[in-house]
């Protein structure tokens, strides 16, 4: 089962990025991923109108049952307002984990305003998805360094590290080594010969798992850094849906649906 | 016959260390994604001494003629120098094309300063393509290699990268308004309509790929071509004849 941790809500923040992308629509992406044999996504939620946006990725998900896991985006500068629509996501809406994005919502990734929705995390025990970047792109906002403090204030929160720095990925090697409750997540971005080799060697292919970024990138690239990698086929296996399903403690696609 | 339009040999000395530094590794590479023939210029030289580069990558290719076609790296801010090892290279060890990384080495250079000019007005005497690398950065954007390109017409500009992360749609508008542009599909950004757009634009006879060997992965290179809603003819195009015809490579 090869399972999609990275993929966006077709909203408009993310479709600008390649205006001429043929996905439109979440059925446009459900019949690209299915073209490219991906089955199942951890679905995040669009970063304009987040509030708007959860509304809209619960509907969504509840459409196609089976297809997606829904992740909430919010963004920790509304303060309370951020706890409480974290609280309603994920108690009653069910969405299980969030999205934080600081580049795009504009807060430092270890500010205190993210460290308050990230005590939340923690009472609701529910995994943080970040976008994490580097230096070469000039993302000061999610800096790789950054959650070097997250990843050791919240030992109980499984923080998965989206793109894992993308060029900065040697270092994020070295944070997950240091830190057990950090996921490499190897979407896009850096296609360097030998990042899956590397990763697998510093902490086991049970902390990494593949995303596409779907609808920006074309999942059959990001399928061929795994699957023409020099890593084991169980290495593969875990990394292409065993180990985000885990991480969700979701059952086989075919044991939900019955 | 599939031909690795921008590919590499020598070692690298920033950012990680690489796994394949050997010509027979990248040998190995090509065989197994079944890669002909492939562009080559030296990562020293792009990084550092391009005199000792060109010098070793010249030795390595004589192992096998067959499969490298020699690219020459410069750093135009050498001036006289850069343009006399430009023609030895050309002209004496039959490399076929030349080579600019104008934000790789220590101090960046802007791709369209004049410096840049008189080793393309080289290139132009010499008639020979010429590779940049181009990104979103400043220095090495698609609008100033468009300016290299409106400068000296005459030149096969291969827009390396194509803009690389965030700048393929100006690569892709510099190449639809000059017609000597051509654009490199290496390892830039993996948006799912950037082979298809371009194709579309430009037409199937100015894009060419490349795997960015041994830096990246050559799969996904391989696989954004062969998975785009293209024609098989442009795919052929593109994965070998595009880059034989702008080297003047029989076959």
């Amino acid at each position: 089962m090869i399972m999609d941790t990275h993929a966006h809500y077709p909203g408009s923040l993310e479709v600008s990025l390649d205006p001429f992308s043929p996905i439109k629509t979440i059925e446009d992406e459900i019949s690209f991923l299915s073209s490219r044999g991906v089955e199942r996504a951890v679905l995040l939620a669009p970063l304009g109108d987040w509030l708007k946006g959860n509304r809209m990725t619960k509907e969504t998900v509840e459409r196609y049952p089976g297809w997606f896991v829904p992740f909430c985006t919010v963004n920790p500068t509304f303060g309370e307002v951020t706890v409480r629509e974290l609280h309603k996501c994920v108690k009653e809406w069910g969405f299980r984990g969030l999205k934080l994005h600081p580049q795009v919502h504009r807060y430092p990734a270890d500010s205190l305003m993210a460290q308050r929705v990230m005590e939340e995390a923690a009472k609701l025990r529910v995994p943080v998805f970040f976008h994490t970047g580097d230096w070469m792109v000039g993302q000061p906002y999610s800096l790789l360094a950054r959650y070097v403090k997250v990843a050791e204030m919240f030992p109980d929160v499984t923080i998965i590290m989206g793109h894992m720095g993308v060029s900065d990925w040697p270092e994020a090697l070295a944070m997950a080594k240091r830190y057990d409750n950090l996921i490499l997540d190897t979407t896009g971005s850096t296609i360097t010969y030998g990042v899956m080799e590397a990763s697998v060697e510093a902490v086991g292919a049970e902390r990494i798992v593949w995303g596409s970024d779907v609808p920006l990138y074309d999942p059959i690239m990001a399928l061929s850094k795994v699957r023409d990698s020099d890593i084991s086929e169980e290495a593969k296996r875990l990394i292409l849906g065993e180990n985000i399903a885990r991480i969700l403690g979701l059952k086989p696609k075919g044991v939900e649906k019955r | 016959m599939i031909v690795d339009a921008h590919a590499h040999l020598g070692n690298f000395y920033a950012s990680y260390p690489l796994r394949i530094t050997t010509t027979e590794g990248v040998i190995q590479l090509m065989d197994r994604f079944k890669i002909d023939m492939a562009c080559v210029s030296s990562l020293e030289a792009v990084q550092f001494n391009f005199f000792e580069g060109n010098q070793n990558l010249k030795q390595e290719i004589e192992k096998y003629p067959d499969r490298f076609i020699p690219l020459c790296t410069v750093n135009p801010r050498f001036g006289e120098a850069a343009i006399l090892e430009l023609h030895k290279c050309v002209q004496e060890w039959r490399f076929r094309g030349l080579n600019l990384h104008p934000t790789s080495g220590y101090q960046p250079y802007p791709a369209d300063c004049l410096s840049a000019q008189e080793t393309l007005s080289e290139a132009s005497k010499l008639r020979i393509p010429v590779l940049i690398h181009s990104s979103q950065h400043d220095m090495a954007h698609p609008s100033r290699i468009s300016k290299l390109a409106d400068t000296f017409p005459d030149v096969t500009i291969i827009m390396g990268n194509m803009g690389y992360m965030t700048a393929w749609q100006d690569a892709i508008e510099a190449a639809k308004k000059y017609a000597n542009i051509v654009l490199d599909t290496t390892s830039a950004q993996m948006c799912i309509s950037l082979v298809k757009r371009a194709v579309e634009v430009v037409g199937p006879e100015r894009v060419v790929f490349g795997t960015n060997m041994p830096l990246d992965y050559p799969g996904p290179n391989i696989v954004r071509i062969t998975w785009a809603e293209i024609s098989e003819e442009a795919k052929r195009k593109i994965m070998g004849e595009n880059i034989l015809r702008i080297l003047r490579i029989k076959y």
